[in-house]
């Protein structure tokens, strides 16, 4: 099925698979996709090609004909703040996770958890320090499987030497597997969009 | 000891089958552009009554997992 992606500029040159469909200075980007994963791989593949990408959810199924009626506030405005940044995202899994020991009480256990909130804590905040080191648009890092999430909005034309800053400053954030993806279309650094209808 | 570091392009965390980069993807899923519809009850042109609903274009589970209980 055709599920709109999210907006673009309408001068964009869309990579295969995209279709634009102007409105003015601005277009919205549909493609066929039917699951999250292939909307998500289309938006990637607009990032890709050096165009600017305002991008739906991935995990919401839109279809063009829902977008197009959409009558939306601040599109162009939202494109212009993003313009010409991509998101990069940081995964960080620490390697020294404290695991309880030697629990017989009550006690023991609440300062146990208490340690491992702690312990959580802290790495949140060594994460985001780190990842403030490299860009100052940074979203707060988050818990998830063990693994904590964090993502940063960078001009395109720092994507190389990001790659090359993060291998010089990575002994800032030791004893961790850092896994670093992107870039991304700025899925973390997105404002919700108003739809303004008269009654 | 530095951190253990890899970098990945989208398109290969996208094709991988790493538990990790599935993470990332799956983490990403829900984040992006949500619609609020807001309606103005107008009377010659005077804004009188404004009704705001937020759409939330994301994934059950998010909305689920971040649900309040009651």
């Amino acid at each position: 099925m055709t599920a709109a992606l999210g907006w673009c500029w309408s001068t964009t040159r869309p990579p295969q698979g995209v279709t634009l469909h102007p409105s003015g200075a601005v277009a919205i980007a549909s493609g066929t996709a039917s699951t999250a994963r292939e909307r998500m791989k289309l938006q990637a593949a607009i990032v890709a090609s050096g165009a600017d990408v305002l991008p739906l959810a991935p995990a919401s199924q839109v279809s063009l004909t829902q977008a197009a009626a959409l009558s939306l506030d601040g599109v162009a405005q939202a494109l212009r703040a993003i313009s010409g940044q991509v998101q990069m995202t940081l995964l960080a899994t620490p390697q020294d996770h404290p695991k309880p020991a030697g629990i017989a009480t009550g006690r023991d256990w609440l300062r146990a958890r208490q340690g491992l909130r702690d312990d959580r804590d802290a790495w949140c905040n060594r994460l985001h320090a780190f990842a403030q080191n490299v860009s100052p648009k940074t979203t707060q890092p988050t818990w998830r499987n063990s693994r904590l999430h964090c993502a940063i909005m960078i001009r395109r034309t720092d994507v190389d030497a990001l790659k090359d800053r993060l291998h010089a400053t990575s002994h800032a954030l030791p004893k961790a597997r850092l896994v670093v993806t992107g870039p991304w279309p700025p899925y973390s650094f997105t404002q919700p969009l108003a739809e303004r209808r008269a009654a | 000891m530095p951190a253990d570091l890899h970098v990945a392009t989208a398109q290969d965390t996208l094709r991988s089958n790493d538990a990790r980069l599935v993470d990332v993807v799956d983490n990403l899923l829900a984040h992006g552009v949500v619609i609020r519809g807001e309606a103005w009850i107008s009377v010659a042109d005077v804004d009188l009554l404004f009704l705001g609903l937020d759409l939330i274009l994301t994934a059950p589970d998010k909305i689920a997992a971040e649900r309040v209980p009651q």
